[in-house]
Formats: C-alpha cells, structure tokens, sequence
C-alpha cells in the first residue's frame, strides 16, 4: 500500500499541515497492517506511537479492573487515534485499539509528532479541535448516561453511528454496521436491554436487524425518540 | 455566476452547507434538521414527507430564501 502525503490531507489533525510536514511525516512513518480481531494497542501500554487508520475500520474500547468493557468510539479511515503521547511524554494508552476487520494504519512516533508540534502551531491547533470535539462528545455521552432513558441513549446512539459511519443501501435505507455487544457498551446498558429495544422497534417497523447489521426504515422515528420530539 | 440553488434530491447538509441562509426556513417550518444526525442521508424531499410539507411549498421557500442571496452576491460585484 502506498500512501501520498497528499493523502494525509483527509485526517482532519493534518488539515493545515504544509506539504514539506506531510512529507516528513510520511518519511518517518511505519505502515502496520493488523487482521481482524487483532490489536494496535492495549490499554496501560505506553503511547509510543500515535495512529492514522488507512484502511479498514478499528474500534476503541476501555476495560474495567472487574472485566466489563465499554467502546469507546468506531475509528474509519483517515482518523487519527491513540494521539496521548503527543501531549505527555509519559501517557500510556487509556484504552484497547481493535482490528474490526483487517486494517491498515499508519503509527507515527509520539515523540517526533510532539517535536514537530512545537514549533507548528498549526499542528497543535488542529489536534486541540479533534481532543476538544473528543471531550464535548464524552460530556455529552455523560450526562445521557446520568439522567436519559435507555431508549434515548440507544436511539442516540445509532444516529451517532450512523452520522459517522452509516451507509443508504440500494433500498434507499440506512444501514449500519453495528453488533448488539458495541450498541449495549456504548449506550451504557446491557446487551438483553439492548436486544429488548431493539425487538420492540423492530416489532414496530422502525429498524431491521440483522447478523453485525442494523436497517433504520424509519431514521426519523428514531430521532424523535432520541431528541424526545413530539410526532410530526 | 449563480450558484445552482438546491433541489428536490438535494441533502439537507449540502442544503445547509451550499446555502446557510436556509436555516431559518428550517426553524420556521418547525423541522429538527438543523444539527440533526441524518442531515446527510435526508433530502429535502424526505423533509417534506416527513413533516407534511407540501413539496412545492417547500421548495418556494427555498427559492425564495436562495434567490435572495443570489441577488445579495450580484449586488455587491
């Protein structure tokens, strides 16, 4: 696979970037192709490499001293992840990076991204975009989980999803690649209430659900439900 | 040269995004398309189905909120 420094114009942190940083980026930059199910990283190693997916689809996901997991969040192509050890020397990743399916990425070294940083201002701004967009995400997901009902956080939920990752399929419907496990994790419910909502829309015609697959039939029946609107 | 004003098929993100003006016939149609999670996948056509909007009313607002602009750009040439 070969990559252009040109192609690094779609990772959102490179925006701005000159195109002498995107060569010098690319020149000391490894390419690391995972198979699914396998990992970039775990949670608690330290943040030697920070991470641009090119290809596949990777998801991030923390684990508690009990076991239980949570995703944080779908990484597709041209996203940049695992970016801690840009800012702290000595961070450690505070979460597991998973292969979805197989994945290409490129792994950049915190410490030369960090030099680089230092004297481009331009760099630092866009990477506090993505980590204040991060935060802003992660607040709002708070106060879901602290004070909105389950139906609310899983409709929320996949219209978050499918914002970022969702696709019309030749019936003109959205799709969503999406298990009950990831919905359940990231709605901050279990994978039976998860189901129970779930079998319930689709009982209604809402959604159809399928093996990794969710079909919204009625999206904007969801975003009432998500945004508590009143039928229009 | 005029922009070509949005159409029927057209998303209501490339809407927003091509004509920013729009918003408020958004809000004054009483719609929750602004911010919206799916404003990449609804067309304004989807719009008018799902609030019971007839099409043409719909898209005579449109008109009218982009020829507006349109007479705005030409002006300040």
């Amino acid at each position: 696979m070969t990559i252009l420094p040109a192609d690094l114009r779609k990772v959102s942190v490179f925006q701005h970037a000159t195109d002498d940083d995107l060569k010098l980026l690319l020149e000391r930059s490894i390419l690391r192709s995972i198979e699914e199910g396998g990992f970039f990283f775990f949670q608690g190693d330290p943040a030697k490499y920070l991470y641009v997916l090119v290809a596949g689809r990777a998801k991030l996901m923390q684990s508690s001293t009990a076991g239980q997991q949570v995703n944080l969040r779908t990484i597709s192509e041209w996203q940049m992840f695992g970016a801690l050890g840009a800012v702290r020397a000595d961070a450690i990743y505070p979460a597991t990076a998973q292969a979805l399916e197989a994945s290409t990425a490129l792994a950049i070294e915190s410490a030369f991204w960090r030099e680089m940083m230092q004297t481009r201002p331009h760099l630092s701004f866009d990477l506090m975009q993505l980590m204040t967009g991060y935060i802003q995400e992660m607040q709002e997901r708070y106060r879901e989980l602290a004070t909105e009902k389950v139906e609310r956080r899983i409709a929320r939920s996949i219209l978050r999803l499918t914002a970022q990752l969702g696709l019309k399929n030749a019936d003109g419907n959205i799709e969503l690649a999406l298990t009950r496990q990831d919905l359940a994790e990231m709605s901050g419910t279990t994978i039976f209430t998860a189901s129970r909502v779930l079998a319930e829309w689709e009982r209604n015609g809402l959604v159809e659900t399928g093996r990794e697959r969710v079909v919204l039939c009625k999206p904007h029946s969801l975003v009432q439900i998500a945004e508590e609107l009143d039928e229009s | 040269m005029d922009r070509t004003p949005p159409q029927l098929h057209t998303s209501v993100h490339d809407t927003l995004t091509d004509w920013p003006e729009t918003a408020s016939l958004f809000r004054a149609f009483k719609t929750a398309c602004i911010g919206c999670y799916l404003a990449r996948f609804c067309s304004l056509l989807d719009v008018a189905d799902t609030y019971h909007i007839q099409p043409e009313t719909l898209m005579e607002a449109v008109r009218k909120a982009t020829q507006d602009s349109n007479l705005l750009i030409r002006s300040e040439r």
